[in-house]
């Protein structure tokens, strides 16, 4: 069963002129005890999407239209205090700069006591003590430093704690936003090594939200691929990662470093995610496309499928024998429009 | 790169401590008391060449003491003992005029374009502002010439823009130019990508490859990174508190790791691929305290490989077992914190304070001697008794890991221009059988 659906989705932000269309009209569901990761380049609304699913956008961003679904209620539709009950209890979060967000003035364990007492009245200190003990054993960390202040632990340590909290309720889903991206690659490894071990053990289901394609592979078993608000392409980690079926999934996918290929040439797909206000008429994708034609530019691509993937794009038909094979090739990308405006020809 | 003869950049017994705690009480109290002085052993005995045209990498986690050398090496920091040579001449105490000649050959990229740029300098005074200092002429065509190199075209669009005026990656691009307006003979980039989106960093990556192929530039990156390492590097230095603890060719340090930190390091890289999976080493905690820093090999509480006595018979999580529980002794065991743990009811307490104790430090499958010398510690210890349960564990459990620092033994061993300091690729098998198992009193400062 779904632990979260979504449905035609639209996240305006207000500003001077045209609303910014942060995301629009995506639907996708998360399963239970299922990790989903979402990724895409900066600005093409990961964060904003999860800032709607949390309902803590910031006071120019709205709701235009659509659906969030958590267990079969409109998160959308229902009163602030109804909404309210729902988050940290059955959605949580780590957020990004976890680093950052724990309170300086108050030791880690009055933090979390603080939080499972706001959210479970007449909860005993001595119960709620005893979860953080626990908590501090799951996230692999030495419950007697529960009393110390956050200065005094180090980051990696520090982002457990954050993990600590957002399961101190036990809850359905956790939205993480870049779970690991300020940690070095040995605390990475523990941290995402302790995310799974923790998922198998209370099987919650959990967003992962990141641009590094790596720890996706390693922790999703489903991956959306965002583009300027909307979905390019969703589907089972496997497929994504070999056979893409959307041009932006594949220029992505090599602009990474490979530890075991080395020779692999890193691409960065020339131009940059376009202005939403208003968006392009066409496919958003299509000035940075190699495979894009007139139609492209005019016309919404249509959902299509190739096995488990769901794919919006007019050309999939073409990925296999036009981009696949050449997209380790930087020209390839510089012949398209954006490609063409960087290098001046 | 490394047969070329003459190495630009000579490195030898480099040092940086920084004192823990400064100022002028604390330096009275330090002079009229005996106390001695707590200094940050950030880097510590960090030996390497750096030869013309070669991309060197230095890797390690948070804390390794990258960045300082890095920092060290360009005399932004000045060193606390050993030497840097540039081209033959020795800079190490570099001051006033000189100084600021051989900072004209050396550049640092930083981490971070939204904090090293000045926000209140347009791109021109940012890129104009090291020619004027060093009196070089020409200065419009020099920013110019550096800003096309770095793809920021025209170059003119870009001259009165301040910084918040551009992108993430525009900056790190103008950081470029500017470490490359000087013409210098060496940059030193300190995660350079860290902090620029994807679609960014494999622009400013093959910016970064052009620049030290088309300027035959040599090139220390600094970064926790090994895949883009890998990338971008001739050569790999791997740091673990403050010691270069494995150097070696690009492909000998990835493809073929043999210091055990190496292959943590290697394996903890997340692959973007989930159909590889990846051999994953269990390496708990953090680099540690380099106030005290271990005698020995520093790396040793954390290694999966310490070398246990050779006529003792004993498989790995044993042996590590049994050493920290020897380490906790040695620190002066702190038996309250155990007997916390006990529910504290008379009589049972004894026993469970011994399970405890068993749980923690009893791993693997102890063979019967080993398991009695065990337990016989852990009834000493839960009778008060710790200096004899010490004894009677260090009479029996004691690695050569402990006893001699395996960075202070020259290691060329295992290929001509790799060295790792670890002692299981001793040069000759080692005389550590012979070793004397140390006693309390002489083992130094432990962590």
């Amino acid at each position: 069963m779904s632990v979260l659906e979504v449905r035609d989705l639209e996240v305006y932000y207000e500003t001077d002129g045209e609303p910014v269309r942060a995301v629009d009209g995506m639907s996708f569901t998360i399963e239970e005890g299922e990790n989903l990761g979402i990724v895409g380049e900066s600005g093409c609304g990961k964060s904003t999407l999860a800032k709607a699913i949390l309902g803590i956008l910031p006071k120019n961003g709205f709701i235009n239209d659509g659906e969030i679904r958590f267990d079969g209620e409109d998160l959308t539709a229902m009163s602030e205090k109804k909404r309210r009950s729902y988050m940290w209890d059955e959605i949580s979060m780590i957020p990004q700069s976890a680093m950052n967000a724990l309170d300086p003035v108050y030791t880690v364990r009055e933090q979390i006591v603080e939080s499972i007492e706001e959210h479970r009245r007449g909860v005993e200190k001595a119960r709620a003590n005893e979860t953080v003990d626990e908590l501090f054993e799951l996230v692999g960390l030495d419950p007697t430093r529960a009393d110390d202040y956050p200065h005094q632990f180090s980051g990696g340590m520090r982002q457990r704690a954050m993990i600590a909290m957002s399961l101190s309720l036990d809850p359905a889903l956790i939205l993480a936003d870049e779970p690991t991206t300020a940690l070095d690659v040995i605390m990475q490894d523990q941290i995402l090594k302790r995310i799974g071990a923790i998922q198998d053990e209370i099987n919650s289901s959990m967003m992962v939200i990141t641009h590094d394609v790596s720890v996706v592979a390693e922790t999703c078993d489903r991956v959306l691929v965002m583009y300027a608000g909307k979905l390019a392409e969703i589907g089972p980690v496997e497929e994504i990662f070999d056979t893409p079926y959307h041009p932006y999934t594949v220029g992505l996918k090599r602009a990474f470093p490979n530890i075991q290929q080395p020779d692999q040439n890193l691409i960065s797909m020339p131009g940059y995610p376009p202005d939403l206000a208003p968006p392009p008429t066409g496919c958003r994708f299509a000035a940075r496309c190699p495979l894009a034609t007139e139609t492209c530019f005019e016309e919404q691509p249509p959902e299509v499928r190739n096995g488990g993937l769901r794919s919006r794009c007019h050309h999939t038909d073409r990925i296999d024998s036009e981009l696949r094979p050449y997209a380790g090739e930087i020209q390839v990308w510089e012949r398209t429009e954006a490609g063409r405006e960087v290098t001046g020809t | 790169m490394s047969t070329d003869p003459d190495p630009i950049l000579e490195v030898e017994g480099l040092n940086k401590h920084f004192d823990v705690k400064s100022g002028l009480v604390n330096d009275l109290r330090t002079r009229f008391t005996s106390a001695e002085k707590e200094r940050v052993h950030a880097v510590d005995g960090v030996d390497f060449d750096l030869y013309p045209g070669e991309a060197m990498g230095i890797a390690g986690e948070s804390g390794c003491g990258k960045t300082t050398t890095a920092m060290t090496l360009a005399k932004l920091h000045q060193p606390t003992s050993g030497t840097i040579r540039f081209r033959g001449e020795d800079i190490t105490d570099l001051d006033g005029k000189e100084l600021t000649k051989f900072r004209q050959n050396v550049q640092m990229i930083f981490q971070d374009p939204f904090e090293s740029l000045n926000p209140r300098m347009t791109v021109y005074d940012t890129l104009a502002e090291p020619l004027q200092i060093h009196e070089v002429p020409n200065k419009r065509a020099r920013v110019a010439r550096a800003l096309e190199f770095a793809e920021l075209q025209p170059a003119e669009q870009y001259l009165d823009s301040y910084p918040h005026e551009l992108s993430g990656g525009e900056r790190q691009r103008i950081a470029i130019a500017r470490a490359i307006v000087l013409d210098p003979d060496f940059i030193i980039a300190d995660e350079p990508v860290s902090m620029l989106d994807v679609s960014l960093r494999a622009g400013v990556l093959s910016l970064l490859e052009r620049m030290t192929n088309e300027f035959g530039l040599s090139i220390v990156y600094i970064s926790h990174d090994l895949s883009l390492l890998r990338h971008m590097c001739d050569r790999i230095a791997i740091m673990y508190m403050g010691r270069i603890v494995e150097i070696g060719t690009t492909e000998q340090i990835i493809d073929d790791p043999k210091h055990p930190y190496t292959q943590a390091l290697i394996n903890a890289v997340p692959v973007p691929d989930p159909t590889t999976g990846r051999e994953r080493v269990e390496l708990e905690g953090e680099v540690g305290d380099a106030v005290h820093v271990p005698s020995g090999c520093r790396f040793r509480h954390r290694c999966p490989e310490v070398i246990p006595p050779e006529e003792l018979e004993i498989d790995q999580r044993t042996f590590r077992g049994a050493m920290s529980l020897r380490a906790e002794v040695d620190r002066g065991f702190d038996a309250e914190a155990f007997w916390e743990r006990t529910s504290g009811e008379d009589g049972s307490a004894s026993e469970e304070f011994k399970e405890i104790l068993r749980d923690e430090f009893v791993l693997g499958e102890p063979s019967r001697q080993n398991r009695d010398v065990l337990e016989e510690a852990i009834d000493l210890l839960a009778e008060g008794e710790v200096d004899r349960a010490g004894e009677r564990l260090r009479e029996r459990f004691h690695s050569v890991c402990e006893r001699v620092d395996p960075a202070t033994e020259e290691r060329l061993d295992v290929a001509d221009d790799r060295r790792i300091a670890c002692h299981l690729y001793e040069p000759s098998g080692g005389d550590r059988a012979v070793d004397e198992p140390s006693t309390g009193e002489s083992a130094p400062a432990d962590d």
